[in-house]
């Protein structure tokens, strides 16, 4: 369970990236905007933990990354999702999922 | 599935350049990316990048971020702060290389006596059995002789009857001539049961040891060499065993060689080779050999395992009160056996001077290490504030404790290594001082229990002076301006400098005596030789004198060893018998006889080693065998005849016989330097015919070619006798002074080392306050006050510790002094060595003082007062 207020931040981002890169390989700046577009704004991802998140990722081996052009042949590097990746992102989510449910039942029947 | 994220931190850590490069790209690409959308968004070009900045946040800490995430942050940041603290260094280089020659001195004099200490008292024996092995001593009360050994019968009692020890071997030592080839020398010979080195436990490095079947009668006779005579003597060859030798008018064969051990029993010669038993004459002699009386050998036992030392005892007590009743002639009243564990012995005598050492060691490193944490803070001082400044952008407190540490760590490393190599360096001389408590002194090494002392004492030294102002940075409440300095250190390591540089002075002063007093002689270019006749060959007194006359008319006849003479011995000799007698004079009615030493001269002899006849007249060729002439020294003639004995008569047998004093000579100091003279009386040579005499040849040229003449001229008489112990009287002279001298430097080392710690002390503590009341010398000087004073003042605060630490120490300084004089018979020193002393230490303590205070008058004032 974490226990700072940072901790529980760091973890929302890690399974943000992840569920973000599930659907395909991108860019850091590709990620949030992204992130932005789909929480309609309510994500404002701050721009300088995300590449600490990305490469703490990367480290933990559960993303990868790799040179690559991007549509207007900017080069920028690439994440994907390692298959490791793919198996964590599971598992918080179902942890995610857990957590929220028993935070809504509380909220309702306290 | 196992994590190894570590080790990928570890290998991204390594590709450093590669990762910023790619780092700072990505980066660039982002805000490219973020500029487009922007400008499609309308924003104009300029203003898209400030704004794409913006979003993006501070570039620089996200990058640092990035790096804590892939783990380079732990490598670089070491190698950072190293940079950092090496620059630290060149800025203020005394302070370092003031430091780490503290630790080196501490941590070094703490390695150096604990090799000793280890190889003394820790390490198992290297014999193999040592820790089973137990000498029997034969003591009796009352009597300051020691040991008196074992009697052939007893020991055979012993070995049969003492059930718990499996093994008893004999052990003596005898010299003998050894001839090889046309080469005759006189070695040390140690005669020692067939199975001694098994019991003992030494393999030989060549060849074999004994065997039982080297003592049946009748046996072939061998030899087995020790290592030094091998390296010595023979030439370290390989193919040794086998050779032939000549001894005893026997031909033996060396049949093997000793490693390199600690000779054991301690003797006052280390033996050169060893036979058995069975070549030893005195067992040919059955009725030495059944004389329970007659105790000349020591026993060694090995104790059977599963028993005790106690046990032994025990055993050994009630046998040989057993043999007491049983034979009551043999053993005298008081009479003890004892078990004594050989390895207990060995260390027995070196056991509380190296524990006093390894203890004031100790004192000392813990002195270092406060010294040091004083002078690491002084470092930290002025720059309180830029540490400050660093925590306070984001420098984490544990970063800069680590940055701490290192620097103590590195310091302290400096320190370690040069400790070691100084215990290193040292290792010849400490180990010839403990040479003479033991002989396992030869066993002191560096080696690897030693360096991990070393590395252990300066991991401890690190962590106590390095904690100490790394704790302080933690506690950012307390600011380091008000610590109180550790002034009240530098008082007790002052007086304990006063003290020994009292005590070395006072040693130095009685060395220079010693070495200059006058010793009745003069001993410039005198060669001497001992001369130890074969008691097989020369059995008779007759065979004997007419060597020795035949000696000195052929030396006579060769023109560089005219003025040679023979004597028994000769002042300063050590090793050689003493004669001693009763001396009655003529007309005393007293029948008590003191004790005279007696004295064999030849006729060149006093010439020869510079000795006045203060009246009467020498020895002269005619005063041969059965002259009744004797010359007595001064000290004799004082004593007992009130001035002058010429003409008188004295006996040296109880009345038997009569001499009559024909000449006085001067006294000599016989029996060392720092001792005084003796009665002697002088016999002319011939009188006895001695088996063992010195030869004295004075010398105008190099002793090199005399020796070859010398030895020529005793082939030519006889071939087989070998001459040995070839010294110059100024080598005995100088011979005599080696242990004081030893232990005069040994003391002035302990002195300079306490004095140089002292220094270190004052420096730190005048630094750190000098740092400490930066701003108020800095108003001082504002005002007006001149630079010499402000530098008076701060040198003056140091002293004033100084002093107050030489009060402290005088009463003990003077009380060590009346106590060495006392116990060792120094002069107790004057007051003018005691000033010389103080001079000595306020000197270095000035000297001390003068970079800081240098410092101190030239404090700007307004640095100073700026600093807030």
């Amino acid at each position: 369970m974490p226990t700072s207020k940072n901790e529980l931040l760091q973890g929302t981002l890690d399974l943000l990236i992840l569920r973000t890169l599930a659907s395909g390989d991108m860019h850091g700046w590709g990620i949030s905007q992204r992130l932005q577009q789909i929480s309609n704004d309510v994500l404002q991802v701050n721009q300088g933990s995300l590449y600490p998140a990305l490469y703490r990722l990367e480290q933990q081996g559960w993303v990868a990354s790799a040179w690559g052009d991007s549509d207007n042949n900017r080069r920028a590097k690439f994440y994907s999702l390692t298959k490791a990746g793919r198996k964590q992102l599971a598992e918080e989510t179902a942890s995610w999922e857990r957590m929220s449910a028993a935070v809504a039942r509380v909220l309702s029947h306290a | 599935m196992p994590d190894f994220s570590w080790l990928r931190r570890f290998i991204g850590s390594l590709r450093t350049r590669a990762f910023e490069r790619e780092m700072s790209a990505e980066f660039v690409a982002h805000l490219e990316f973020e500029v487009e959308a922007l400008v499609a968004h309308g924003w104009a070009a300029a203003d898209a990048r400030i704004e794409a900045r913006r979003r993006f946040g501070s570039v620089a800490q996200a990058k640092d971020l990035c790096r804590d995430s892939w783990g380079i942050r732990a490598v670089g940041a070491v190698a950072q702060d190293l940079r950092h603290g090496a620059r630290v260094f060149a800025k203020n280089p005394g302070s370092p290389i003031l430091i780490v020659l503290t630790l080196a001195i501490g941590i070094g004099m703490t390695t150096a006596i604990f090799s000793a200490v280890h190889a003394v008292l820790l390490q198992p024996l290297p014999y193999m059995n040592g820790e089973a092995l137990v000498e029997i001593q034969q003591l009796r009360a009352g009597t300051t002789s020691g040991n008196l050994g074992l009697s052939l019968p007893e020991l055979e009692d012993y070995r049969r009857q003492l059930s718990s020890l499996d093994a008893l071997v004999e052990y003596h030592q005898m010299w003998f001539n050894l001839i090889e080839g046309t080469h005759a020398s006189r070695v040390m010979t140690g005669v020692v049961s067939s199975a001694f080195f098994d019991v003992i436990g030494i393999k030989p490095i060549l060849g074999r040891t004994f065997v039982p079947e080297d003592e049946l009668p009748g046996a072939v006779p061998v030899l087995v060499v020790s290592h030094s005579y091998w390296q010595r003597a023979l030439g370290a060859d390989p193919l040794v065993v086998g050779r032939a030798v000549e001894m005893n008018d026997t031909v033996h064969h060396i049949v093997g060689v000793l490693p390199a051990v600690p000779q054991f029993p301690q003797d006052t010669e280390q033996n050169d080779v060893y036979m058995p038993v069975t070549a030893c004459p005195f067992h040919a002699r059955a009725a030495e050999a059944n004389d329970r009386r007659m105790r000349i050998v020591s026993a060694i036992g090995r104790i059977r395992s599963g028993r005790t030392l106690s046990e032994v005892q025990q055993e050994l007590s009630a046998l040989s009160g057993t043999l007491a009743t049983t034979f009551p002639a043999a053993y005298p009243a008081g009479f003890t056996a004892n078990a004594l564990s050989v390895r207990q012995q060995l260390a027995t005598r070196a056991r509380p001077t190296l524990t006093t050492l390894m203890i004031a060691s100790c004192c000392v490193l813990l002195l270092v290490c406060a010294n040091v944490g004083n002078l690491m803070l002084s470092r930290l001082v002025p720059r309180e504030h830029e540490l400050k400044m660093r925590a306070a952008l984001g420098a984490s407190s544990s970063r800069l404790v680590r940055q701490l540490l290192l620097e103590a760590a590195t310091l302290a490393l400096a320190g370690g290594a040069l400790g070691l190599a100084l215990a290193a360096l040292g290792r010849g001389m400490l180990t010839s001082y403990v040479v003479r408590l033991t002989p396992r002194a030869t066993e002191i090494a560096i080696d690897r229990t030693v360096v991990f002392f070393a590395a252990a004492v300066t991991v401890l030294t690190a962590l106590g002076f390095g904690l100490l102002p790394a704790w302080r940075m933690t506690r950012t409440g307390a600011s380091l301006e008000k610590r109180p300095t550790s002034r009240f250190l530098l008082v007790p390591q002052v007086a304990i400098s006063f003290v020994l540089l009292g005590i070395s002075l006072q040693m130095t002063r009685h060395l220079i005596t010693v070495v200059t007093s006058d010793a009745g002689f003069t001993s410039d270019h005198v060669l001497t030789a001992q001369l130890d006749l074969d008691w097989t060959r020369y059995s008779t007194d007759e065979a004997r004198r007419e060597f020795f006359q035949d000696l000195l008319a052929r030396l006579d006849r060769t023109p560089e060893a005219r003025r040679a003479a023979l004597s028994l011995t000769f002042p300063l000799n050590d090793g050689g018998g003493v004669w001693r007698t009763g001396l009655l004079a003529e007309d005393e009615t007293d029948s008590d006889m003191p004790q005279v030493d007696l004295r064999l001269a030849s006729p060149g002899y006093f010439a020869a080693v510079g000795m006045t006849v203060l009246r009467g007249r020498s020895f002269t060729t005619g005063d041969l065998s059965d002259s009744r002439v004797v010359l007595v020294n001064q000290s004799v003639a004082l004593h007992r005849f009130g001035g002058d004995p010429i003409g008188r008569r004295v006996s040296l047998d109880a009345g038997r016989s009569w001499n009559t004093i024909v000449g006085i000579v001067n006294d000599v100091k016989q029996y060392g330097l720092d001792s005084p003279p003796v009665e002697e009386v002088y016999l002319p040579f011939g009188r006895y015919a001695p088996l063992s005499a010195t030869l004295l040849v004075p010398t105008a040229k190099d002793p090199g070619t005399v020796l070859r003449q010398i030895e020529d001229t005793i082939r030519s008489i006889d071939p087989r006798q070998p001459l040995s112990r070839v010294r110059t009287l100024d080598d005995v002279r100088d011979s005599t002074v080696a242990p004081v001298r030893m232990t005069t430097t040994l003391v002035t080392w302990l002195a300079a080392i306490a004095l140089f710690i002292s220094a270190a002390g004052v420096a730190g503590a005048v630094w750190v306050s000098v740092n400490q009341r930066f701003r108020e010398i800095g108003i001082r000087l504002a005002l007006g006050e001149s630079p010499a004073r402000v530098a008076f003042r701060v040198a003056g605060s140091g002293l004033g510790a100084v002093v107050v630490g030489l009060v402290v120490g005088l009463p003990f300084a003077l009380a060590a002094n009346r106590f060495e004089a006392a116990g060792a018979g120094f002069q107790s020193v004057g007051p003018g060595t005691m000033s010389l002393s103080v001079m000595a230490i306020l000197t270095v303590a000035g000297v001390a003082c003068m970079a800081p205070a240098r410092r101190a008058a030239s404090i700007s004032p307004t640095a100073a007062l700026r600093v807030e």
